[in-house]
């Protein structure tokens, strides 16, 4: 049977065996969704090039089993299956972050107590924040503090060590002096507490994005603000200069208004959170 | 207190019908590739 009577058979199966024709109908749809969300996640992780390849291989593979009786078709299911051996080979550490910023991981818990409603309170964590960060961009001290909503996963808490203590510019200040145990890692604060400090961060995966003149501090805050919803502030150890990573997108050269507008978005958005709990 | 004083970076965004093609792009190439998966298999 030539290549034609072959396509006509398939159609004519099509058309009269009903059977057959859902099952056809539901692989493609199972095989859309399956490319559709491989070919997304190597676009978000700037691996266009792979998809070319990959479709070109696809499509090479296609037509030598096409014009090849001797050769069984269903050896072509090894490309979806190869795809999803290279997807999970190459991007194992994407993936991981991905199944954190799922919402039904476990998340760290954090108890709010009755002073977070304080505004008092707040405007003085505000201002001892701002005043830590300022003091250490002035002596060159790297920092990275990050303000979560409970929302950071177990493992990176546990990574670092757990304080649990009230926010004050001499602690965070003293955190982050050079040669401490805890000043390398980062400093996690969730409403008026800074939960742990020391913590290890996933780094971004974002390197023509980030000027050269960073470095892995500035890749470890950019790197968890892209799957989870928290904000960095980092210091840089070189320059002193304050950037803001949110929503993996960093932002250089942060005054005092502009920590304090981070800030106040930040409690405020926590106070809603609380209030609507 | 004097800050350290400079310029925002802000990335320029993506504009709506950019991204609209970009996704129908990716919808039409899986459901093509998903579409010839199928065809070479059952010919």
């Amino acid at each position: 049977m030539n290549l034609g009577q072959s396509f006509v058979s398939l159609w004519e199966r099509l058309s009269t065996d009903v059977g057959f024709a859902v099952t056809f109908g539901i692989s493609i749809v199972a095989f859309a969704f399956l490319y559709y969300y491989i070919t997304k996640f190597l676009l978000k992780n700037n691996s266009g090039q792979l998809i070319l390849v990959l479709v070109a291989a696809a499509v090479i593979l296609g037509g030598v089993l096409l014009f090849n009786p001797n050769i069984s078709n269903g050896l072509f299911m090894v490309v979806p299956l190869l795809m999803v051996v290279i997807v999970i080979c190459l991007y194992s550490v994407e993936i991981k972050r991905l199944v954190w910023a799922k919402k039904d991981v476990k998340l760290a818990s954090v108890k709010h107590d009755g002073s977070f409603y304080d505004e008092e309170k707040i405007n003085t964590c505000i201002t001892e924040i701002v005043k830590a960060l300022q003091d250490m961009s002035k002596t060159d001290t790297g920092a990275i503090i990050v303000l979560s909503s409970g929302n950071i996963p177990s493992q990176i808490l546990d990574s670092g060590v757990r304080l649990d203590s009230d926010i004050s510019s001499a602690l965070i200040e003293s955190v982050f002096f050079p040669k401490t145990p805890l000043h390398d890692g980062a400093m996690i604060i969730s409403g008026t507490k800074v939960v742990a400090a020391g913590c290890f961060l996933p780094l971004s995966q974002q390197v023509d994005k980030i000027p050269k003149d960073l470095g892995t501090r500035h890749r470890a805050g950019l790197g968890i603000t892209e799957n989870i919803d928290v904000v960095s502030l980092i210091v840089s150890e070189e320059t002193g200069i304050i950037t803001i990573a949110k929503a993996g997108k960093i932002t250089r050269y942060a005054d005092s208004q502009a920590l304090k507008k981070v800030l106040v978005d930040y409690y405020w958005q926590e106070l809603s959170s609380v209030r609507r709990k | 207190m004097e800050d350290k004083k400079g310029f925002n970076k802000a990335e320029t965004e993506a504009g709506p019908a950019k991204k609209f093609f970009s996704a129908l792009g990716l919808v039409v190439l899986s459901l093509a590739l998903a579409v010839f998966t199928v065809v070479v298999i059952n010919v």
